[in-house]
């Protein structure tokens, strides 16, 4: 059989089956008991296990594997949405509907100008009841009309592409396209440019307060999540397609020492590695995109930012006093800077004359979803506009918080390179000695309260959150 | 900026993963495999002079009488300095390898002007819980020794000890101690907090190490078990830590396997 082709959610002319066919096969997966691994909830907690769900000791190698806050973040998710898509191919093949069913991707960050609705979810998942009886795509989501969950520019951004490392893993300076060098990791540390924006942000965007897709636990529940997933596979090819700078990595602790339990279309079990995930057509069934775009030729200061992450030795060059705990809608804490970096010490060097500059915030821990927050810096004092340094994402933030889980309670980290704005406000010119650093609160919308038919038991409880950024650093490298 | 200055900032990581492996030719790595393996030296050479662990207590007419007979001798026989120096040695020889990345953490979140003095403050913070550790399981060790002799078991003591250490491997207990041995925390950068800071999460992680270790090395411990016993518990302890995902009932069947190796033929 030819490769699967997997088609833009809003290219679909309208009344094409591609989407009925889904949710057929949905309401199917969902009445398939949660042990049977094609089952919606099986299939789901292989992502995340839900707070009051225990795991049968039968699928212990299976559940819980999400690999984020990690370079397997992208080959792990290929497997298993490919995985994914191979149970609802045969569910919808062995209902009456065609072999070849491709999961669609939703590409919101398509150029408005090309389609005015790609913002938007489509109309197939946000309508609670179809034909009396409740629609199998809708779910627990922030409650939003029309299917407008203001994805702003902020959250559709694909300045990820610029990166032109995969990984890294030197404390202080980004961690590439794809994220952090790791082993089987499920959470905690930096994110990858392309996890944090736009996939972090689309998570908590949907999600809002208590939503399916605010926490790792409950996201593949939701329908909207493997299209969500599927643009996030999607642009991984567009990545690599801008040319032969931009490869994964070569290491054969990338491609072959870590590998994954999954089931295949038919319920039976297989392994899978970063390599078997490197050529599309030939993961499982094997599937293509339709349209891969190659970005616009990118602008010489926007490849002097992606190669910031070549030199990665970053040095401390300011810390602010300790932890603080962001409460209302704009919190601020000042880094002092340190006047005269050393040249020598025993454990390290340092770097005397600084090419990249990173604002890091490290051990970001919490509970709940208190949604993503702004970060801003200027001089403290000096009356100017506060300049826009990034976004700090907390998808996962509960997750990467607590202590029994793999990473130790660390909580999350986020770098952003701002060697531009730092140049504006002279910073490494000696003449500085405190940068203020302000948290704007974005908020989250709360969600809808209603249970989705099927999965009554899973009901995400919505409570409090709270934020703790642990450090807010400045590296020079 | 030359290969030397490359650092071991390796604390998304356990250990021996890519990033790690680079920072073994780096000052931070250096700092705690030397002195692991200068540990190992001396700890060979001690086991070259190794004196019976057996002691011959004339028997007693009760079994309680007996076991004070025994308990006083074990107590009797202690070198305080030996011991002090032989449990040093095993903590630096098994431990330092696992503090890589946490030290790599201190080292990376300390100015460089201060870099040495929050390592070396992390590192005592980290040493207190196992000076306690160290006291009170030679205390119940001394204990046990002298009720296995009374019981003239003594010579099932280390298979003992494997069963225990095979049995705290599969439990959750364990598999949260290590998770917690994987966490880190936000250190104050300026004086005087960096100072507390860097013991405090010292104290931290050496509590959450003895938590997680200190059953897994009851062999070690009871001694006699000889120096590749030793080596091959630490290697246990080694492979759980370098993946998030250990495989806990294999360990535990190593241990299973290595307290048959110390049975009597």
């Amino acid at each position: 059989m030819a490769v699967r082709i997997r088609k833009s959610v809003w290219s679909l002319p309208h009344g094409d089956p591609i989407l009925s066919w889904y949710r057929k096969a949905v309401e199917e997966l969902l009445k398939r008991p949660v042990t049977d691994p094609t089952s919606w909830r099986y299939l789901a907690a292989v992502h995340g296990v839900p707070e009051n769900m225990s795991t049968p000791s039968a699928a212990a190698k299976f559940w819980d594997q999400c690999q984020h806050q990690s370079w397997f973040f992208l080959p792990w998710h290929r497997g298993y949405i490919t995985a994914f898509e191979a149970v609802i191919g045969k569910t919808v093949s062995d209902l009456g509907g065609p072999a070849d069913w491709a999961l669609p991707y939703w590409d919101y960050s398509e150029s408005l100008a090309a389609n005015p609705k790609a913002r938007l979810m489509p109309p197939d998942f946000f309508d609670r009841m179809i034909g009396g009886k409740q629609n199998a795509l809708w779910s627990r989501r922030a409650s939003v009309s029309n299917g407008d969950f203001n994805l702003d520019n902020s959250t559709v951004t694909l300045h990820a592409l610029t990166f032109q490392k995969f990984s890294t893993a030197v404390p202080g300076a980004p961690a590439g396209f794809g994220g952090p060098e790791t082993g089987f990791h499920t959470g905690g540390g930096p994110n990858g440019g392309l996890e944090s924006l736009p996939h972090n942000r689309i998570h908590t965007r949907i999600g809002g307060d208590s939503g399916f897709m605010a926490d790792p636990a409950t996201a593949a529940l939701d329908p909207i999540f493997w299209l969500h997933h599927a643009n996030i596979d999607r642009l991984w090819e567009v990545w690599r397609n801008q040319g032969a700078a931009f490869k994964n990595p070569g290491t054969a602790n990338w491609l072959t020492n870590v590998s994954f339990n999954m089931h295949n279309g038919n319920g039976k079990p297989f392994t899978y590695n970063s390599r078997d995930m490197l050529d599309t057509t030939k993961v499982l069934h094997g599937y293509r995109y339709d349209k891969v775009p190659v970005p616009q030729p990118l602008a010489l200061e926007t490849l002097e930012v992606a190669m910031a992450d070549e030199r990665a030795h970053p040095e401390l060059a300011g810390a602010n006093e300790g932890p603080i705990s962001l409460q209302g809608d704009v919190t601020h804490t000042e880094v002092p800077l340190v006047q005269k970096m050393t040249t020598r010490s025993f454990l390290e060097s340092t770097v005397p004359t600084p090419q990249h500059v990173y604002l890091s915030l490290e051990n970001i821990t919490g509970v709940g979803a208190p949604g993503d927050y702004k970060v801003y810096i200027d001089m403290p004092d000096d009356n100017k506009e506060p300049m826009l340094a990034g976004v700090m994402t907390t998808f996962g933030l509960e997750r990467a918080s607590d202590p029994n889980r793999g990473h130790g309670g660390s909580g999350l980290n986020h770098v952003f390179d701002i060697t531009e704005l730092a140049g504006q406000l002279g910073l490494t010119d000696g003449s500085v000695s405190r940068l203020k650093v302000s948290f704007v609160r974005e908020g989250v919308t709360p969600s809808t309260t209603e249970s989705v038919f099927g999965l009554e038991s899973v009901q995400p409880a919505r409570r409090e959150s709270n934020i703790n950024v642990g450090r807010v650093n400045l590296f020079y490298d | 900026m030359t290969a030397e200055t490359t650092r071991s900032l390796a604390e998304y990581q356990p250990i021996f993963t890519p990033n790690a492996r680079r920072g073994l030719r780096s000052p931070v790595m250096r700092w705690l495999l030397a002195p692991s393996a200068a540990a190992w030296l001396a700890l060979l050479w001690l086991s070259a002079g190794e004196r019976s662990l057996a002691l011959c207590v004339a028997p007693r007419a009760t079994l309680v009488a007996g076991f004070l007979a025994n308990l006083e001798a074990q107590l009797a026989a202690i070198e305080r300095g030996r011991w002090a120096a032989e449990w040093a040695l095993m903590i630096v020889a098994m431990m330092f390898p696992l503090l890589v990345p946490m030290v790599g953490h201190v080292s990376a979140r300390s100015f460089a002007s201060r870099r040495e003095r929050s390592v070396v403050l992390f590192m005592v913070g980290y040493a207190l819980p196992w000076a306690a550790a160290a006291g009170l399981s030679s205390l119940a060790l001394v204990i046990a020794r002298a009720a296995f002799q009374t019981l003239d078991i003594g010579a099932f003591a280390p298979v003992v000890c494997c069963a225990l250490a095979a049995l705290w491997q599969v439990s959750a207990a364990k598999v949260r101690a290590v998770n917690r041995c994987h966490g880190t925390v936000a250190l104050r950068p300026w004086k005087p907090g960096a100072d507390r800071d860097a013991i405090a999460f010292g104290l931290l992680h050496g509590t959450r190490c003895v938590g997680a270790c200190l059953p897994a090395m009851a062999l070690p411990i009871v001694g006699g078990a000889g120096l590749a016993q030793m080596a091959a518990v630490f290697a246990i302890l080694l492979a759980e830590r370098a993946r998030e995902k250990p495989q806990y009932q294999l360990s535990a069947a190593a241990f299973l396997l290595l307290g048959l190796t110390t049975l009597p033929i």
